[in-house]
C-alpha cells in the first residue's frame, strides 16, 4: 500500500522521530510506513489522518493487488 | 529551515561503544574461564566470577540502554523499553543471587527440589517483562515480536519432534532446558528476518 506520509512529514518539516513521538509509535514504525512495507492498522491510519488534517484514503492509496 | 542536532546522536554513539565493551568484557570473561589455569585454586571460584562479570557487564549495558532511551522523549515504546530493562534488571539480580545460592548451599537431602524450583522464579519476571512489554510497546513491534513467537514456536516443536526420533536411533538424550534455548535462538533468527523485511 502506498501512502503520502514522507510528503506530509515533509510538508510540517518533521523527523521521522518526531512524527513517531508525535503519534506515539517507534521510528521504525515510521521508516516502514514511509517504504510502504507495513499497512498499518486503522487506530494508527486515523491518528494519522486527524494529526495530518487529512481523510484517510488520501493519505493511503490502495495498490491493485490490495 | 532549521539546523537542529539530533539529541539521541551522541546517546547512540555511547550505546554502540557499550555494546562493543560488552562483547569485549564476555569474550576475556570466556577465554579467562577457559584458559585460566584454574587447578590449584578454589574451584568454587571458577564457577562464581565469571558469570559474576558477565552480570555485572549486562547490568551496566542495561543501564547505558536506558539512559540512552531516556533521551528520545515521551514515545510509548520508549517507556515501554525502559520499563522492560528495568524488569530484566530484576532478573539478572535474582538470577545472580539464586546462583549464588544454589552453588553454596544446593542439594540439601530432601530440600532439593525446593532448591530447584527456585531457579524458575527469575524467569517468571522475565517472562512477565517480556508479556508486559509486549503489550506496551507500537504495534509493529508487536506484530514483529507475535510473528517470530510464533515461528520460533512452531521451530522449537518441529525440532523437539525430529530430535526424539535420533533418540529413538540412538542419539544422547538433551537435557529438558534446551527447549528453552532452541525457542530463544529461533525466536533471535526469526525476529532478525521480520525486522529485516518490515524495513
Amino acid at each position: 500500500m502506498k501512502n503520502q506520509i514522507k510528503v506530509l512529514r515533509a510538508g510540517y518539516d518533521w523527523s521521522q522521530a518526531e512524527l513517531a513521538d508525535r503519534i506515539g509509535v517507534a521510528r521504525q514504525t515510521i521508516i516502514a510506513l514511509e517504504a510502504g512495507k507495513y499497512a498499518p492498522s486503522l487506530p494508527l491510519a486515523f491518528k494519522l489522518s486527524k494529526l495530518f488534517g487529512k481523510p484517510v484514503e488520501e493519505i493511503f492509496i490502495p495498490e491493485s493487488t490490495d | 529551515m532549521t539546523n537542529t542536532v539530533n539529541p539521541t546522536t551522541p546517546a547512540r554513539r555511547r550505546f554502540r561503544v557499550e555494546a562493543g565493551l560488552l562483547l569485549a568484557v564476555i569474550t576475556v570473561v570466556i577465554a579467562i574461564t577457559i584458559f585460566w589455569p584454574w587447578h590449584g585454586t578454589n574451584e568454587r571460584w571458577r564457577n562464581i566470577v565469571p558469570p559474576l562479570v558477565i552480570m555485572l557487564a549486562l547490568f551496566r549495558f542495561a543501564r547505558i540502554r536506558h539512559c540512552s532511551e531516556g533521551l528520545s522523549s515521551t514515545n510509548p515504546t520508549a517507556r515501554a523499553g525502559r520499563r522492560y530493562h528495568a524488569d530484566i534488571a530484576i532478573f539478572i539480580t535474582a538470577s545472580t543471587a539464586i546462583s549464588l545460592f544454589w552453588i553454596f548451599h544446593g542439594n540439601r537431602g530432601h530440600w532439593t527440589i525446593v532448591d530447584a524450583l527456585l531457579s524458575v522464579i527469575p524467569f517468571v519476571f522475565f517472562f512477565v517483562a517480556a508479556v508486559r512489554y509486549t503489550l506496551r510497546t507500537d504495534e509493529l513491534n508487536r506484530k514483529i515480536i507475535v510473528e517470530s513467537s510464533a515461528i520460533a514456536g512452531g521451530a522449537t516443536a518441529l525440532i523437539a519432534l525430529m530430535y526424539s526420533f535420533l533418540e529413538r536411533a540412538g542419539y544422547p538424550k538433551p537435557h529438558a532446558q534446551w527447549a528453552y534455548f532452541t525457542f530463544m535462538i529461533s525466536f533471535a533468527i526469526a525476529a532478525l528476518f521480520f525486522r529485516r523485511r518490515y524495513k
